[in-house]
């Protein structure tokens, strides 16, 4: 996930094709759960730092359980890889903290047949949680190198509900909208407007605001019924009593 | 008392001992702006305070190896003085070999020792030159006031060069130009008595190095990429355009077709933004360049911005932005029909380049209703007489970014009572003051913003102070409109309708009946906080009490508006893991901390080796070490706190924060040096009277503090020569004790090298302390302390007269 720009440009794409999704691939926690020693370390990350900290959703919980973190950083920081911190992934990206991927996909409360897009891939470790959860996941990226990575990446371990572009995410994709739900992952100053007319109605937006190393809020955006637009800001609920506790 | 060595006859030591201090001085001010733009500024302010403990680890060798060096320190010293332009040159290249990423510090414990690894590579200059320092003073005795002298001035002309080297160089080249004098050092070395041939050669060669390397810098500006400008240079088809620097920053102007600036834009925009270059200080965002005047096509985005809040009660005449940045906010002025835009800019090159750009592209700046002054938006409102129908603070301004870079602080008088009053007391009749801020959550900044207006006003002895504010919040931002005069209900309406429209909300004041809710937060503090403001003193001093975060309003004493965590919070904060408390992390706090902690450390083992080695010093006598490194630490801590806060001080009333505490520094330093020189006539018994002297002097500068802000509006001699005076009284009694010490305490020897490593070490735990002194007591209260510093030196010194004079 990118570090939070003022100047923003939610870079998305342009090269089309590429896609993860033809490619015939076992799925995904089938690749992952074969002798993979990592289970244990997941299962711990997802116990002591999502659930403790109140995420319940089963959906939410089974996908982070099953994506495996550690084919997502790079091969030196395997070792570290379900610790409850992000991690950098080259080209000024980073991985987000396992807690805040959980948040963000609770959040969205993402179901099968839902349709989101992701705006700034990085790692595509977020896409592969979304697409665990069952759901058609459609990223940009603007970083070329970072799209081709990750295209490869969910290719091999058979995420074929995920598709990548390299692209300038501030145009959306508009061919394939309207989205049941949107995630901006490159933090930004304002808000595309495209992005805005991609939200289905009753859809979910939701986009991290802040830098990944420090201080991070959430923004939910919603579009009702009648097509107005809604923000909440949104804190991660276990750092409510702490933030309690300060004074 | 000791004599001079026959080492101290070379009529060159004092000239190398200047060149020497010089470069070094340029070197750490070079290197703190080097770094703020390649990393973080926090990590900056880390990681050069803890290598120049390079300076107090010399002294501890010396005591340690004081066998090995004794009848050779002539050599030694010339030997060093040579090698120090090559150390220049190679300590930031090691230092940029270690895989250290600084953001990976919390989680990973190697990079520990990559970090100790940069430490280690940045200190040896500071090493080398300072133990080439130690022994020219160890080697001249009855001259060691001169040599200090030397020493002091040095590092004065250093700081003030390294000024104009930083506006003709670019930072790494800069960096390497440090070198020179240090070279030159080393030619006098060299060149001195009889002149062989292997010395002009050897000569010759280090100038040469010292000049191949300024041209091409061994270490180039390498910026890590999690900051904005990299990442904005990996978009497709990015070019940097332009790039201009100087002292204040270094500035970047990037075009990519994917780079979009409309900070906060309203959710309910649906069309183009204009094309735009991105502007980068330090590698830090710092706005965008719009193309088109106000009336452009696509300047249609500028009415859905939180900040044309401030237009939404009538069309101004005048308008002031403070912090131009790219002109976003003139453009905004101009959408609006304001006659005359006046913007302030601090970061030269960042004026320069956005005039450029706006000359090319037909943008704000360049249309001829918009007058732009390069300078210090405090300086300018406390002198303009002109009067103005918007004062308009954008959000994020640049401010922060390059005075930390220089100062290694959160320092921020843009947003203090005092700044905010100086904002309004320019208002014409109706004026109003607009401030902009990003949001966070849990809410803090704008709670601090609604508080710290209100004081103002009271200052300004207004009165019923709720009709006066009005609060407009965005998804992203926060706006406080704040009006003298009050605002009238019809434009209370105004705005109303302004903010309805583009989703944003208006907090206060509230709505008389059930009102649609935009943009949801847990605790309506704002409205909490403007509240608490309508009802009185009292009830606003149990608002912030009771707030989750320091929201008090920031002063001109202790002027952190970017400090929300109180230091007592931080163990809480702590206690669990960094994933916990990321997200109301404070770094720039934790790191004076960590920094302190670190140098604490550090200085245990560096005073602690000799005593552990049973090394007492010699031809000291009797006198306990402990009681010369007591002294000479008190006199440490107090030369750095009375120094950070008369720059502190003195930057703000000499109207730039950047040149004001080079000008303030370099002048402190030279006539120490002056006050050094002049202490061989003073009788070293006298030295606890002079200590005492220097205390007092530190409480006349305290009580002086409270009243430097009312120089502000007067002319500039006056406040230069007000300001010259002070630091020539302060300088010349703080230059004595130093070398009145060694001659009394601790002279001679190994004696020497002890009372400079305990200096050293204080110097560095000094800055630290300083900082967090000023963040919870105040400026005033740090020249208290450093009174007081020099008061114990004082009773140190009595004390240890008697058990010297048993000798």
């Amino acid at each position: 996930m990118a570090a939070g720009l003022l100047t923003t440009s939610l870079a998305g794409s342009a090269s089309g094709p590429g896609t993860a999704r033809d490619s015939p691939r076992p799925a995904a926690s089938l690749v992952a759960h074969q002798e993979d020693p990592f289970a244990v370390q997941r299962a711990r990350m997802v116990r002591e730092h999502i659930q403790a900290r109140g995420i319940r959703d089963p959906v939410t919980l089974r996908a982070m359980r099953a994506v495996p973190r550690h084919e997502f950083v790079p091969p030196e920081m395997k070792d570290r890889a379900y610790g409850d911190h992000p991690l950098p992934i080259g080209h000024g990206q980073t991985i987000s903290q396992p807690y805040i991927v959980a948040y963000m996909t609770d959040v969205l409360a993402p179901r099968p047949g839902m349709k989101v897009l992701e705006v700034g891939t990085g790692s595509a470790y977020q896409a592969a949680v979304l697409a665990e959860a069952g759901v058609e996941v459609l990223s940009i990226e603007i970083v070329g190198a970072l799209a081709s990575s990750a295209r490869a990446r969910l290719e091999r371990l058979g995420y074929e509900r995920v598709r990548v572009r390299h692209a300038d995410g501030f145009f959306g994709w508009p061919e394939e909208a309207p989205f049941d739900a949107i995630i901006v992952t490159a933090a930004a100053g304002f808000i595309p407007p495209p992005l805005v007319e991609q939200l289905k109605p009753g859809g979910r937006m939701v986009i991290p605001v802040g830098s990944v190393y420090g201080t991070q809020t959430l923004i939910l955006v919603e579009e009702t019924r009648e097509g107005d637009i809604r923000t909440r800001s949104l804190l991660p609920v276990r750092f409510v009593p702490l933030v309690r506790e300060i004074r | 008392m000791g004599e001079s060595t026959p080492g101290c006859t070379s009529r060159h030591l004092g000239p190398v001992v200047f060149l020497l201090s010089a470069a070094l001085l340029s070197f750490e001010v070079i290197l703190v702006r080097l770094f703020a733009i390649e990393t973080f500024s926090h990590l900056t302010y880390m990681a050069v305070g803890l290598a120049l403990l390079g300076f107090a680890a010399s002294g501890t060798i010396l005591v340690l190896f004081r066998d090995a060096v004794a009848g050779v320190e002539r050599r030694l010293l010339d030997t060093l003085v040579v090698l120090s332009p090559l150390v220049l040159l190679a300590a930031p290249v090691l230092a940029q070999t270690p895989r250290y990423d600084p953001t990976q510090l919390l989680w990973d414990r190697g990079q520990w020792i990559a970090l100790a690894l940069v430490y280690g590579s940045l200190s040896l200059p500071f090493l080398v030159g300072g133990g080439a320092i130690v022994l020219a003073l160890r080697l001249c005795g009855d001259r060691l006031g001169r040599i200090y002298a030397w020493n002091m001035a040095g590092a004065g002309v250093g700081t003030l060069l390294s000024m104009p080297v930083l506006a003709l160089l670019r930072p790494d080249g800069a960096l390497a130009a440090t070198a020179l004098p240090a070279s030159l050092a080393a030619a006098l070395v060299l060149l001195a008595g009889r002149r062989s041939r292997v010395g002009w050669i050897a000569t010759g060669g280090i100038l040469a190095i010292a000049v191949l390397a300024t041209w091409s810098p061994p270490r180039r500006l390498s910026i890590i990429d999690f900051k904005a400008l990299p990442q904005v240079e990996m978009y497709p088809d990015a070019r940097r355009v332009r790039e201009a620097w100087d002292a204040t920053g270094w500035v970047v102007a990037v075009r990519a077709p994917a780079l979009r600036h409309a900070p906060g834009l309203s959710l309910g925009f649906r069309g183009e933004l204009p094309t735009q270059t991105a502007l980068f200080v330090d590698g830090e965002s710092a706005g965008a360049v719009s193309a088109g005047s106000g009336g452009g096509a696509g300047a249609g985005f500028l009415a859905w911005l939180p900040s044309s809040a401030a237009y939404a009660v009538g069309r101004p005449e005048a308008v002031l932005v403070l912090g131009s940045a790219g002109g976003t906010e003139v453009l905004n002025a101009l959408a609006h029909g304001a006659g005359a835009v006046t913007a302030v800019e601090l970061v030269g090159p960042l004026m320069k380049l956005a005039t450029e750009l706006a000359d090319l592209e037909g943008g704000a700046d360049s249309d001829p209703r918009v007058r732009l002054l390069r300078g210090d938006a405090r300086s300018f409102t406390a002198r303009t007489g002109d009067r103005f129908d918007r004062v308009i603070l954008p959000p994020a301004g640049v401010f922060n970014a390059t005075a930390a870079g220089v100062l290694s602080s959160g320092q921020d008088f843009l947003n203090t009572v005092e700044g905010y009053r100086s904002y309004l007391e320019i208002l014409s009749p109706g004026g109003v003051l607009s401030i902009t801020r990003w949001l966070r959550t849990p809410p803090r900044d704008n709670v601090k913003v609604i508080l710290t207006a209100a004081e103002a006003l009271a200052a300004m002895g207004v009165t019923d102070l709720g009709r006066r504010l009005v609060f407009v919040r965005s998804w992203a931002t926060g706006t406080l409109l704040v009006k003298p005069d009050g605002f009238t209900e019809e434009e209370v309406a105004g705005i109303r309708r302004f903010a309805g429209e583009r989703y944003f909300d208006v907090d206060w004041p509230p709505a008389e009946g059930p009102a649609e809710v935009f943009n949801a937060i847990d605790r309506p503090a704002f409205e909490e906080a403007a509240r608490a403001v309508t009802r009185g003193r009292e009830a606003m001093t149990t608002f912030t009490q009771a707030f989750w975060f320091d929201v008090t309003a920031p002063t001109d004493d202790r002027p952190y508006f970017g400090r929300f965590l109180p230091l007592r919070a931080i163990p809480s904060v702590l206690r669990d893991g960094p994933g916990q408390w990321l997200p109301v992390a404070e770094w720039g706090t934790l790191a004076v901390v960590a920094t302190l902690i670190q140098s604490g450390a550090l200085a245990v083992i560096l005073m602690g080796l000799p005593v552990l080695a049973r090394l007492r010093p010699r031809a000291s006598g009797r006198l306990p070490m402990g009681r010369i490194a007591a002294y000479f630490f008190a006199i440490g801590l107090g030369y750095l706190f009375v120094e950070i806060a008369a720059i502190q001080r003195l930057g703000l009333v000499l109207g730039h924060p950047v040149y004001a505490t080079a000008a303030t520094l370099g002048a402190l330093l030279v006539f120490s040096g002056v006050g050094s020189a002049l202490s061989d006539r003073i009788e070293p018994a006298r030295v606890g009277h002079v200590c005492v002297v220097v205390a007092a002097v530190g409480v006349v500068l305290a009580v002086l503090a409270s009243g430097t802000g009312s120089l502000m509006a007067l002319p500039l001699p006056v406040r230069a020569g007000t300001a010259l005076g002070l630091v020539t009284v302060a300088g010349l009694l703080m230059g004595a004790p130093f070398p009145l010490g060694l001659r009394r305490l601790a002279l001679a020897e190994d004696g020497v090298a002890w009372a400079w490593a305990a200096n050293g070490v204080a110097s560095v735990m000094a800055a630290a302390l300083a900082t967090l002194i000023s963040m919870e007591l105040g400026i005033q209260a740090l020249l208290g302390c450093g009174a007081a510093c020099y008061a114990a030196a004082a009773w140190v010194a009595r004390r240890g007269r008697g058990a010297a004079d048993q000798d």
